[in-house]
């Protein structure tokens, strides 16, 4: 009788178990790339906010401190966001017709609030808390980037719990000493590893058991 | 669920627009602007507000969103999707996501109780006992844990109502001002004012003034937990109505009769507080403070009594004389052989070896004849003045309200102000208000919902919740409580005093000019202020409790034992351990608490002993008819140990008609068999099987320790039955490393009452969700803490134990082991977490767990609840999704926060500085919690007593939650079961 | 050699089935279309389309479920685990029981297997498929099931290797893995049979594919066979390793009843219980269902009846041992359950595996019961009713009431948790009526095989 299957059959199998071996493989590594681009993790992407409020320039460029803004950074879990009045206090004087800050002297007629856009965002199941990080020398920069040469605010790190453990794991990798907490420029000096050991021990942040990496630490 | 149509952004704009407080009068307009339209439409709106559930859920989502400074951020991608709105204003006192605390108090039957409210960004989420408060000493009961609930019901009156058709205070002040005219005019003849019992001095001084201005106006009290056999036996006794206050710190011994000083009340958190640091004191001394206990219906006085009796509930007055000649006497008559003369004996003996350092005190059920009884016995040996002290009553004098009921139907009533009370539902049956009630052509209620009363009233007026207003209120001692409102009112609502400011008063005053006119008097601002501005940091006057009377020898009259009509079974009347006198009934935390001795939730019951079950062949849960006279109503049965045989208990609350979407047709209306003449007792009560049966959700089906040990008994003097072989059984496991602290908690079930405190207490505070009957039926209630119950000895005359069980926190944890994805693990200070983000749902921590300590969300419990109740939720602590497991944590939001605090102040935690909501709530400080580790700790010391012993510590699981044995005096009083 | 003592003196093959006879058989049981007049036939039609109307429920239920949670099965705190992991561990139980007589059989060359093997091993298969559902389906958030599995994410977390559970989800999986690979490769020379049978080029080129080129050459036949004895080794390391694991899930907690190591050795055997009546059940199936009383002989109904007898006193010998240790224990609690399972409110759970299970075995010492396969197929189906309850009673008893009186609580089962088990086994049925019309039945290859030993030892005779 004839035959079922040319020669070229069994290439043709063997071929197609290569295909779909490889194409699972590849399947996986997809997924797994987009669910960690930015465009899920919202990494460098800029969000449309009510007043272009530029960084750059107030932090920046005019130098202003970030608690002058976000005045609960050192005491409360959440920095804070400044009431219309604190921008009002220059922009009454200073650009104070500018079209550009209209939606700003709105909000103070209207006793509206202005509504940011948020950048850096949290799952509700972690608790995160401002003040202590200040208060055991992780500077701004750490997580939220050269803020300072941000134009327009965009979120340099994805927030995901590997992100935390990066430094809960090696907190002396990351400790500043005080005086550097809201300095933007900081970047780990070249002996970061002896300095970072001292000040962990005189911040008293354990880096023996592992308490950081506790779930109960983030987690309630 | 569908988006909103309401217009959200001006939501989101008013809601951020004020800080804190404000916003929640402008989240109420906003809702109001959807709803209303909803609302008129609704040609007959017969209770609440209908609310659009949907619509008002979304807007919470957006004002979580908006708030999502308190740790409410949504999950999901960063950006885009969620707004941060700041102020407009920088807001002086509040910082988003800090607690503010506010001294308080809560009210109960008009008595106050010292608390302390925590509001996060102006929402008050938990309430606390005040430490200072000199009569509640930081104690609370269930009720005052579950005000916070009540604040948040939904179906709250929302607004003023005539003829149950939606109004306004402008109308209601205008047609008023014609009325109040009128009436003057009368010199308010025809004015009728009634309300509940009224403590408050600055109320009592309005409602005199009232009197002043009308002086033919009559003012009424109706308690639906009357007091008036404690006054009118005081009065026999003393020649004036008196409070009888115990001063156990100075007795050995304590008679109750059917007493009532642990139970549920206004009494309970101050006497229960006094009661167990007399009892640890005396352990001291070696001579233990030994408690006698004879009551017909079990209460949680005789649940704690060394030697408790059942005693029959006609022979209470009997007894009551008896133990008063047996004082008189000198010694008791050849005891007879029934366990309650026995009783007596043993109770007139004691009595007798502690002349001068006893205690007799009778409950506010029992007739005015026993407590008559009490006073002489007391006054015979030397105990009155020295361990029974007399008060003035802190409840200002009205009159009863039979006398408004006969004055209503004589037609001589032109109008009714019914305010903080709810005649309609609560008032005895056979006064038959209604019916009265209906020929006054004036009918005026104001109350927190519209409920059985508002239906029969021409106006309904919203009252202000207690958290919501300010007033003042005296508590059981006199103490004058300061009440501040920690929220301003959710809705366009008055409070009693403002009420009647806007009713008679020309310019009407808010309620903190009222508050400031009262307490100021003629004083100058600056002599006043320093002093009231102390007052309500404290939540009290200091000192203002009443100071003991002196009285007189009662005259020795002939005891006088209540002539009784036989008949089947006297039908005892009380209010409920859950829901009291049904005012609370509407809120889920209390319908759903297990009732401290039968662990029944969603429903009241009949309870009767097992003699009289087994007489007719009744069995738990079957209805019985009762019939009281011409009055008679359905209840299931339930067979309670230490009932008397000659008494069906049943408690009050249920039933109702109109109390909300919880409380609506749960339960039965025992108001219904209730007489004026004798609210607390009917005899020749019949019951009669109904047929059918109610599956009743209790929580605790078995009742006693299967011959194991769970409660320990340590008899005074005998060898310390508590032990420390639970930990040092040899184990594979390496021992667990922590990092210095190692968080233990001891729990004292000789202090324990079983009052519930800590179970509401802990559901406030971890946003523990309600899950109803069928749920409860089904054993799947959420409660973290649950309180075992568990009876020895002879099933008619039995030991009551109570035990608090929390998680053990064990070092060897079973469910550890179980868990396949870590989702329950061990941090480095002891804690076994629960890591609910983690957490699949096998659910086999839950079949490790020997404790069965782990609750399971088997469905999404937290969702859909209504969005004012979403209000209440503590932002520390994550809302737990469907398919979760969860289960007590020792409150770790708490450690983390002092955590936070001491590691910024470079110091480590003090001991006692994190309290768990358990610990903080229990009345008798049963409950002590802290580092282990720390050898000073107050917890390690109670570790270390020779009472402390594990529960089932021979599995090895190195529990950190311990307990100590109850106490006994020396020859222990039953064979335990 | 065990197969001498089976050899030549009981004739496995009837007279007059020689090599195309038996091709004949299978491939006609196989090949031909489905008609409502041949009886056979319509057989096989109604019993699809109830299997299908089953699994259509069981859809249902896993929707339900997914949208209310497990919340709509009765389980409760503390009966946190009920139907679901009861069935989870009796299908278990059927499908490694079936894998392993099968393998061992084969490793022990008993060649009269060869009419039965195939029956084993698609039950094996089919069983492991059912149960496969349940350790996903009841998890209360089942689409997290994979943080089960060790796999590189952006947590850091790894499973926590402690747990009896993820040792359990390695093993069902590594399970499927060797159990498909087993089922196939015993197939293939069969396929090849088929494909040359088949009428159609297309079904001819399925069957062809499916045999991956067989063309029966000697190497090839050395190959398969060499293959055939490692995977059999394999199923019989993954079958002990299972069940023993299964027995763990239970043995590693405290709980009175539970914690016990007889256990894993009782579930090993529990499942060499359930899989022996799982076969007979399906030989006797087989030979209603299709036209293979031909090649199943009373003789092969025979010798597993006397299977079944065996592995029944084992478990029997089990059950005893389990009660004397616990009244000897002296542990109050291990008493207290063991008597709860004797009296309390699930006794009948117990008494049902005594009925049904250790009783019914000891009808077959009797040969004429032995050799017919209706008594065969019938005490199959009771046994596995009492390894139903067995399940039940080790699971539901122990948690309803543990350690603490105030934490016992009654369960009570749901429409909703009978129903998701009604359609598991609508899926099993499923699966095995498809098996059996498209696949071959019996091994063709191996009853050949068979065929010419036993000519052989005729000739020799």
């Amino acid at each position: 009788m004839a035959q079922l299957f040319t020669p070229r059959a069994d290439a043709i199998f063997r071929f197609v178990l290569l295909v779909v071996g490889v194409g699972i493989v590849a399947a996986l590594l997809v997924v797994g790339g987009i669910a960690h681009s930015g465009y899920f993790s919202g990494v460098d992407t800029i969000a449309q906010q009510p007043v272009p409020f530029s960084h750059k320039h107030h932090a920046g460029e005019l130098g202003i401190d970030c608690r002058y803004c976000h005045t609960t950074v050192e005491i409360a879990a959440t920095a804070g966001m400044p009431p219309t009045w604190t921008c009002m206090t220059c922009h009454s004087q200073v650009w104070a017709g500018a079209p550009m800050l209209a939606p700003v002297r709105q909000s103070l007629a209207d006793d509206r609030p202005l509504q940011w856009v948020r950048v850096s965002q949290l799952p509700s199941y972690v608790y995160f808390d401002h003040s202590i990080h200040i208060a055991k020398g992780i500077g701004c920069s750490s997580c939220h980037g050269r803020i300072d040469r941000m134009q327009l605010t965009y979120p340099v790190h994805a927030f995901s719990m590997s992100f935390c453990l990066n430094c809960h794991r090696a907190p002396q990798d990351f400790v500043r000493p005080k005086k550097e907490i809201f300095n933007m420029a900081w970047h780990p000096p070249a002996d970061q590893a002896r300095i970072g050991r001292a000040l962990a021990q005189q911040y008293h942040i354990d880096q023996k058991v592992g308490r950081l990496t506790d779930c109960s630490i983030c987690h309630r | 669920m569908k988006a909103a149509p309401l217009d959200l952004a001006v939501l989101r704009a008013r809601l951020a627009a004020q800080p804190g407080r404000p916003f929640w009068r402008s989240l109420e307009e906003a809702a109001d602007t959807e709803e209303f339209r909803a609302y008129l439409a609704a040609e007959f709106p017969a209770c609440s507000l209908p609310a659009p559930a949907p619509d008002r859920r979304r807007f919470l989502q957006l004002m979580a969103a908006s708030l999502a400074m308190s740790g409410l951020a949504a999950c999901g991608r960063g950006g885009g999707n969620s707004r941060i709105v700041p102020n407009v204003r920088e807001s002086q006192r509040l910082v988003p996501g800090l607690p503010t605390y506010y001294a308080s108090a809560a009210l109960l039957d008009g008595f106050a109780n010292g608390i302390q409210v925590t509001t996060f960004d102006g929402r008050p989420v938990k309430v606390e006992g005040n430490e200072a408060h000199p009569w509640s000493r930081g104690g609370t009961d269930v009720f005052a844990q579950a005000s916070v609930l009540q604040l948040y019901d939904p179906d709250r009156s929302q607004t003023v109502r005539r003829l149950g058709r939606i109004s306004d205070w402008q109308t209601f002040g205008g047609v008023m001002a014609g009325h109040v005219a009128a009436i003057r005019a009368e010199h308010g003849r025809g004015l009728r004012l009634l309300t509940g019992p009224v403590t408050s001095p600055s109320l009592a001084a309005q409602i005199e003034a009232l009197r002043t201005d009308f002086p033919e106006m009559h003012w009424h009290v109706l308690e639906t937990v009357p007091r008036a056999a404690v006054r009118d036996a005081a009065t026999t006794a003393f020649g004036r109505p008196l409070e009888s206050i115990p001063r156990f710190d100075r007795a050995e011994v304590v008679v109750a009769l059917d007493a009532d000083f642990l139970d549920q009340g206004p009494q309970q958190v101050g006497l229960a507080r006094r009661w167990s640091d007399a009892r640890r004191a005396s352990l001291a001394t070696g001579r233990l403070l030994v408690l006698h206990a004879a009551a017909p219906s079990p209460t949680l006085t005789s649940a704690k009594a060394d030697f408790p009796v059942v005693a029959s509930s006609r022979g209470m007055a009997a007894l009551a004389d008896g133990l008063l000649a047996d004082i008189a006497a000198g010694s008791s008559a050849a005891p007879g052989t029934d366990p309650a003369s026995q009783w007596r004996a043993r109770a007139a003996a004691a009595l007798h070896a502690a002349r001068g350092r006893g205690i007799v005190v009778a409950g506010a059920a029992q007739p005015a004849a026993v407590h008559l009884a009490a006073h002489r016995i007391n006054a015979a040996l030397g105990n009155t003045g020295t361990t029974v002290l007399h008060l003035t009553p802190a409840t200002a004098p009205a009159e009863p309200i039979e006398s408004l009921v006969a004055a209503m139907a004589a037609g001589a009533v032109s109008a009714v102000l019914m305010f903080d009370t709810n005649p309609v539902y609560t008032a005895p049956a056979d006064l038959d208000f209604s019916a009265a009630l209906a020929r006054v052509p004036l009918k005026i209620h104001a109350g927190l919902h519209v409920d059985e009363t508002a239906n029969a009233a021409d106006w309904h007026l919203p009252l202000s919740h207690p958290l919501e207003a300010w007033g003042d209120a005296r508590a059981f001692d006199g103490t004058i409580s300061m009440q501040q409102p920690t929220i301003m009112p959710l809705y366009d609502t008055r409070s009693a005093g403002e009420l009647l400011s806007v009713i008679f008063e020309p310019a009407s005053r808010s309620g903190l000019a009222i508050l400031q006119d009262f307490w100021r008097g003629s004083r100058s601002a600056a002599a006043f202020f320093p002093g009231w501005d102390q007052s309500l940091r404290d939540g009290f006057i200091p000192g203002s409790a009443f100071p003991a009377e002196t009285v007189r020898t009662p005259p020795a009259a002939a005891a006088s034992a209540l002539a009784r009509t036989t008949g089947d079974l006297d039908l005892l009347i009380r209010p409920d351990p859950s829901v009291w006198d049904g005012s609370f009934a509407n809120v889920g935390w209390l319908q759903e608490l297990p009732k401290p001795l039968t662990k029944m939730t969603w429903d009241n019951l009949v309870a009767i002993s097992p003699r009289t079950a087994e007489r007719l062949h009744l069995d738990n849960g079957e209805i019985v008819e009762i019939v009281a006279g011409p009055r008679r109503t359905q209840g299931p049965v339930w067979i309670t140990p230490g009932q008397a045989d000659d008494a069906a208990t049943i408690t009050l609350g249920y039933g109702r008609g109109s109390a909300g979407s919880v409380a609506d047709g749960v339960g039965f209306d025992a108001y219904a068999l209730r007489t004026a003449a004798s609210p607390w007792i009917s005899s020749g009560v019949v019951l009669r099987r109904h047929g059918g049966r109610t599956p009743l959700a209790t929580t605790q089906l078995h009742s006693t320790m299967e011959g194991h040990d769970f409660v320990r008994i340590q008899p005074l003097g005998a060898p310390p039955v508590g032990d420390n072989t639970a930990f040092t059984q040899p184990s594979f496991y390496p021992r667990l490393q922590t990092d210095g602290r190692s968080w233990g908690m001891v729990i004292d079930t000789d202090a324990c009452i079983g009052c519930n405190a800590c179970v509401v207490a802990c559901q406030s505070e971890n946003n523990i969700p309600v899950v109803g009957r069928e749920q409860m039926l089904a054993a799947r209630g959420m409660h973290w803490l649950r309180v075992d119950r568990y009876y020895g000895g002879p099933l008619d005359d039995p030991q009551t134990h109570f035990m608090p069980v929390p998680c053990m926190m064990c070092e060897q944890a079973p469910c550890e082991v179980a868990c396949p994805v870590e989702a329950t693990v061990h941090d480095h200070e002891g804690l076994n977490l629960m890591v609910y983000n983690r957490c699949v749902g096998t659910r086999a921590c839950s079949g490790y767990c020997p404790y069965k300590v782990r609750r399971f969300n088997f469905h999404d419990y937290s969702a859909g609840a209504e969005p004012s109740l979403q209000a209440q939720r503590n932002p520390d602590v994550t809302v737990r999704a469907g398919g979760v497991m969860e289960k007590c944590t020792y409150c770790v939001q708490r450690i983390a926060a002092a955590r936070v605090e001491a590691d910024q102040a470079g110091r480590p935690i003090r001991d006692g500085e994190v309290r768990t909501a358990c610990q903080q709530a229990c009345p008798t400080r049963a409950i002590t919690f802290g580092d282990l580790a720390d050898r000073g700790s107050a917890v390690a010391h109670a570790f270390a007593d020779p009472r402390n012993y594990a529960l089932l510590g021979e599995l090895n699981t190195r529990p950190h939650t311990t307990y100590l044995a109850t106490l006994a005096p020396a020859a222990p009083p039953k064979p335990e079961g | 050699m065990p197969s001498e003592i089976v050899r030549p003196t009981q004739r496995f093959v009837p007279p007059g089935q020689d090599y195309d006879a038996i091709g004949e058989q299978v491939a006609q049981a196989t090949l031909r279309r489905p008609t409502m007049r041949n009886p056979v036939q319509r057989r096989w039609l109604l019993a699809f389309v109830a299997s299908l109307a089953l699994v259509t429920l069981l859809i249902v239920c896993i929707g339900w479920l997914f949208y209310r949670g497990v919340g709509i099965w009765g389980n409760n705190i503390p009966v946190t685990w009920a139907l679901d992991i009861v069935a989870y561990d009796w299908w278990m139980g059927i499908a490694t029981g079936a894998l392993l007589v099968s393998a061992v059989l084969l490793l022990l060359d008993q060649t009269w297997r060869s009419a039965l093997n195939r029956i084993a091993e698609s039950t094996a298969l089919y069983a492991a498929i059912a149960a496969a559902i349940y350790p996903i389906i009841h998890l209360g958030r089942p689409w997290f099931f994979y943080w089960n599995l060790p796999y590189p994410n952006s947590l850091w977390l790894w499973p926590q290797f402690r747990s009896p559970l993820v040792w359990d989800a390695m093993a069902i999986l590594s399970y499927l893995a060797i159990t498909i690979l087993f089922w196939s490769v015993a197939m293939l020379p069969d396929l090849g049979a088929l494909r040359d049978r088949a009428d159609g080029v297309w079904r001819r080129r399925a069957y062809g594919v499916a045999a991956l080129g067989w063309r029966g050459s000697a190497v090839h036949w050395a190959r398969w066979q060499q293959a055939m004895r490692v995977l059999a080794l394999l199923c019989v390391l993954v079958v002990v390793s299972l069940q023993s694991g299964a027995a763990v899930m239970f043995s590693g907690s405290l709980e009175p009843g539970w914690h016990d190591t007889l256990l894993p050795a009782f579930y090993l055997i529990d499942a060499a219980f359930s899989g022996v009546a799982v076969i007979g059940l399906g030989v006797a199936v087989a030979r209603g269902l299709l036209p293979l009383s031909g090649l199943i002989t009373d003789e092969h109904v025979d010798i597993v009846g006397r299977l079944l007898i065996a592995v029944g006193l084992l478990a029997t010998y089990c059950y005893a041992a389990d009660f004397l240790f616990t009244a000897y224990g002296g542990d109050a609690f291990e008493r207290a359950t063991a008597v709860r399972r004797l009296v309390g409110p699930y006794a009948w759970s117990f008494w049902l595996i005594v009925a049904c299970a250790l009783v019914p075995i000891h009808l077959l010492w009797f040969r004429r019961l032995r050799r017919s396969g209706v008594v065969l197929g019938t005490v199959g189906l009771l046994v596995l009713i009492g390894m139903w309850c067995d399940r039940f009673m080790v699971i539901v008893v122990t948690l309803q009431h543990d350690f603490l009186p105030s934490s016992s609580r009654a369960y009570g089962t749901t429409f909703w948790a009978v129903a998701t088990f009604a359609g598991s086994i609508g899926l099993f049925g499923l699966m095995w009526l498809l098996f059996v019309r498209y696949l071959p039945a019996v091994s063709i290859t191996e009853l050949r095989l068979l065929a010419r030993e036993d000519a052989e030892a005729a000739e020799l005779g």
